[in-house]
């Protein structure tokens, strides 16, 4: 064989040279290569390269004095376009299909960036956000291990123990909404409370006020700019007003601007920690300086907590602080009392999907464009014949690429701006809440102007190719494809059995028996600074009304759905103190939720049971201990300085939710709860039972507005972003099948095109329909079974992955792949039946008139 | 004549004789072999062709390609002539050096050249 000079550099002379002078120079290029070659290759090659890059100065001049721009014919921008409209009309079917296709999946994609980007970036906005840390409590003992967002309050007043510390802010919410007076106008609301260090950490944009003094004295407040509006009808000149808040006058010393809706920390009036809601724990957070280390802060922490946590470790309790980035909090494991959760990994899988759609959406596009490209052959050979070059050829296609993905594009955007509403009402989240950033539209445009210029190289390649040898290339290609849609398939295969099982999931959960019946019950919260004896004697009026089965006074903690008191019990004569979940209730706890006693008996105040001097447990209590629940009635707990046995056990019932286990707790007895519990009794309406409850409250607090809910609602609430999934599930996998639909029509389009003839001939010959469906589907079957087959083991890893985080689970049945299997398959079977009915029925004789 | 259109340096002369000597064989390889063998250094190429294309630009040299071999990786080579105007430029050039060689008194120059020098 002829040595050959090093090709990189040889394309590199063809790339900088003009084409008038490439031949020539080329030639004495490659001459003197063959000359010098002759005796060592090395040296050719060496010098070859010396020489390529010595012309590239002198030539690469020439090269721009004739760039394209100054031939007419290569750069005609008005025919470009005129030529690229004529084809859009000439084939409107399948443009329709192809730039549709696209256009979809571009829509899909902006929602789902959307909704990833929203809580990719939830409280994103402090300027310190790296160096923000929340602290959080791990309390572990021989029998509880917990985690609570909060820490000790009083870590504010060590704030100059860390030498890795700039500042400590606590931040507590209040649990109850409050009651505001401006003027005559009355609201509830949230409020936080925190400390006047409050601008130092966090990051708000302040509109009035001054930050660092704002929050200064016990009877400032601060509220945000949508506040403002609504209590006084302006968003400025506010501060030096006065509030009424649950009876005590405030002075608004500051007006911010209201947190970003993907912002876990919202809140609407901003009140200095006073004594009164000082608690002994809450959200602590620390700004570390900058050039501290977390890890050192931590070491710290261990040292200086060490000590003062001393008694609790006497006790057996193990507390440990750790840290959490203000980034990561968003998605990081739900602990006690924290703010909302995300699941990382369900945003990732949801990023993930929205580039497969993209990508699929795309090669389904080139194929529809390949087989356009290749029906136009004899067109574009005759422009080559007639002397088009490469580069003109290359143009037509960008123009052609550039104007059908810019339709694509901004119809996906129209489509996504006209059923923004739509959509997120069906999926229960509000689309476009957050700003597009630059950074993220030049993505966008980058994107698509990439995506212009590798269609059009893509079709410049098809083109230049195909010349040589066309039915063996195109074939080729069509195989390739083929195991392509085979991989769509198996996408769709995918979506649709997640979506089924995560359904599944989802209503065992809900459906599951909770232990309790919370229907007709509602919730009302008598406020702290109401007597206990008057909500006492409210109680005693509803149950007097005769339209509730029974009503129950508990705290807050004891209300189901919240999370339960974690607290230190001596059990059964124990020295050291075991740590258990509570809830403090009174005698009628059981009657209002159903709840089932399994043996001995529950509070009651006519037998002479005295507040937290006797107990009742449940079942995973008593299983912890490794008791039968009738060892359980006799033996001792003690708390709170009191103690007392247990005299009853209750059947295990879901406190908080199904998603978590049933944890082992103690009931606790008391009567004096601020939370009322009533269950309308079933025989009257349920409205005509509150009104009359309302009745009752308006008695005895007639300045305090009645303010209950439903405890279902509550409810339901914790499976609003499981059902919220399940809808995008369905609907992705929708579009996903509609695409892998699409992808295997441009395919059978495609092949149906190339084997037109031999089509044509297999019929003159007596070829039936059903032999067309044969002779197509062959073509589909085993790829589509070996990718589904190929997708099995991935899908049921992920999925027995994802269920793993529920106590509760579904099992995943082999019935559910092969059910999801044969439907896919149904679907593909019904394309293909689709295409060889089409090719059945045209006329044999366009196909072979031709010549 | 001597205006500045008609200017050649010093290279692109010595490629424009070398075009004539190799009467219509002349082509980039070959120039570049003519002149290393008489002026005895070496010749890039980046400078041949950037001379050559100057050369025919100004109208002195006409080119056109010939044939395509087996050898070259199958390019054809761009055969070189010099046209009449650039026969007519050397010629004029000629003259002119000719003209002040001449003009030297001898006992200028110490050294002794060839003896058509003298006659």
């Amino acid at each position: 064989m002829e040595p050959k000079p090093p090709s990189l550099f040889d394309s590199l002379l063809k790339w900088y040279c003009s084409e008038s002078d490439l031949e020539d120079l080329q030639g004495d290029l490659y001459e003197v290569f063959e000359e010098r070659a002759k005796n060592s290759k090395l040296r050719a090659n060496y010098f070859f390269v010396l020489d390529v890059l010595r012309l590239f100065l002198p030539f690469v001049k020439k090269r721009r004095r004739t760039t394209w721009l100054s031939d007419s014919y290569s750069f005609n921008l008005r025919n470009q376009v005129l030529v690229s409209f004529r084809y859009l009309r000439k084939y409107p079917f399948v443009n329709t299909l192809k730039i549709g296709g696209l256009a979809i999946a571009i829509s899909a994609f902006l929602y789902i960036s959307d909704y990833t980007r929203f809580h990719n970036n939830f409280d994103q906005f402090h300027e310190k956000k790296d160096r923000i840390y929340r602290v959080i409590t791990r309390v572990s003992s021989e029998d509880l291990q917990d985690v609570t967002a909060w820490s000790h309050s009083y870590l504010k007043e060590l704030t100059d123990e860390f030498p890795g510390v700039e500042q400590i802010v606590r931040l507590l919410k209040e649990e109850d909404l409050l009651h505001v007076q401006v003027g005559d106008k009355n609201f509830k609301e949230y409020v936080f409370y925190t400390d006047p260090e409050f601008a130092e950490i966090f990051t708000y944009t302040w509109l009035e006020g001054d930050p660092e003094t704002a929050l200064s004295s016990p009877d400032n407040v601060v509220i945000t700019n949508v506040i403002a509006q609504k209590y006084f009808n302006t968003s400025s000149g506010v501060v030096g007003k006065t509030i009424t808040i649950n009876d005590g006058d405030f002075i608004v010393s500051g007006l911010i601007e209201e947190a970003p809706a993907n912002s876990d920390l919202k809140f609407d009036l901003l009140l200095p920690f006073s004594d009164r809601s000082l608690e002994d724990w809450s959200f602590v957070y620390v700004l570390l300086r900058k050039d501290a280390n977390i890890l050192d802060l931590e070491n710290q922490f261990a040292e200086v907590m060490g000590e003062l946590d001393h008694e609790y470790s006497v006790q057996g309790v193990e507390l440990v602080y750790e840290f959490e980035n203000m980034t990561d909090i968003h998605f990081s494991e739900k602990k006690l009392y924290d703010t909302p959760k995300m699941d990382k990994e369900r945003i990732q899988l949801f990023q993930l999907i929205g580039w497969v759609i993209l990508l699929i959406a795309l090669f389904n596009y080139v194929n529809l464009h390949t087989t356009q490209t290749l029906r136009r052959l004899s067109n574009i050979n005759v422009h080559r014949v007639i002397g088009a070059t490469k580069k003109q050829l290359f143009f037509q296609f960008a123009t052609e690429a550039f104007l059908y993905l810019g339709i694509a594009l901004s119809v996906g955007v129209l489509l996504t701006f006209g059923s923004a509403r739509l959509v997120g009402n069906y999926a229960g989240f509000h689309f476009f809440r957050i700003p597009l950033t630059h950074s993220y539209l030049t993505g966008i445009f980058i994107v698509y102007l990439f995506t212009t210029i590798a269609l059009a190289t893509y079709s410049l390649v098809v083109v230049t190719r195909s010349s040589a040898s066309l039915f063996e290339i195109k074939m080729a290609k069509v195989y390739f494809r083929k195991s392509l849609v085979g991989v769509q398939f198996a996408l769709s295969f995918a979506m649709i059995l997640t979506t089924v099982i995560i359904y599944q999931q989802t209503a065992l959960l809900k459906n599951q028996d909770l232990g309790f019946d919370w229907n007709r019950a509602i919730t009302f919260h008598i406020p702290d600074n109401v007597e206990r004896n008057k909500a006492k004697l409210i109680k005693q009026e509803i149950v007097n009304l005769n339209v509730v089965h029974a009503v129950s006074q508990v705290e807050s903690n004891s209300v189901p759905g919240m999370d339960a008191d974690v607290d230190d019990y001596y059990v059964n004569n124990s020295i050291k103190t075991k740590l258990f979940e509570g809830i403090n209730v009174d005698e009628s706890f059981l009657k209002v939720l159903d709840i089932e006693l399994l043996v001995g008996e529950f509070f009651s105040e006519k037998k002479g049971h005295k507040p937290y001097r006797v107990f009742v447990v449940n079942e995973a209590f008593v299983k912890h201990l490794g008791w039968k629940p009738q060892d359980a009635l006799g033996k001792r707990i003690e708390a709170y300085n009191t103690g007392g046995p247990i005299i009853g056990v209750v059947r295990n019932f879901y406190f908080n939710s199904p998603h978590q286990l049933i944890q082992p707790m103690i009931i606790n007895y008391d009567n004096t709860g601020g939370y009322t519990l009533a269950k309308v009794s079933s025989k009257v309406s349920l409205i005509a039972a509150i009104n009359r409850i309302e009745g009752v409250w308006k008695d005895h607090l007639p300045d305090v507005p009645f303010n209950f809910s439903f405890l279902l609602t509550d409810y339901e609430e914790q499976f609003k972003q499981e059902r919220a999934t399940i809808n995008v599930f369905a609907i992705v996998a929708s579009l996903v099948i509609a695409l892998s639909l699409l992808g295997m029509y441009a395919i059978l389009l495609m092949l149906r095109k190339f084997r037109e003839k031999e089509l044509s001939i297999r019929k003159v010959n007596g070829a039936s329909l059903e032999d067309l469906f044969k002779l197509f589907s062959r073509e589909f079957v085993k790829i589509l079974i070996i990718s589904i087959i190929a997708m099995i083991p991935l899908l049921w890893y992920g999925l027995s992955n994802w269920l793993a985080k529920y106590p509760l689970r579904v099992s995943l049945s082999p019935t559910y792949f092969a059910l999801t299997a044969v439907f896919v398959i149904l679907i593909a079977g019904g394309v293909i039946y689709i295409q060889a009915f089409r090719s059945y029925k045209a006329n044999t004789v366009d196909a072979l008139k031709y010549e | 004549m001597g205006s500045k259109g008609k200017y050649l340096g010093e290279f692109e002369e010595m490629v424009l004789l070398a075009v004539g000597v190799q009467d219509n064989e002349a082509y980039g390889i070959s120039i570049k072999h003519k002149i290393e063998e008489i002026t005895g250094r070496t010749v890039s190429m980046g400078a041949l062709h950037a001379a050559l294309n100057r050369l025919e630009e100004k109208d002195y040299v006409t080119s056109k390609l010939g044939e395509a071999t087996k050898v070259r990786g199958g390019k054809r080579k761009r055969y070189y002539s010099v046209s009449v105007h650039g026969q007519r430029l050397i010629a004029e050039l000629m003259a002119y050096r000719q003209q002040l060689w001449e003009a030297i008194p001898e006992k200028a120059f110490s050294i002794r050249w060839t003896s058509d020098k003298k006659s």
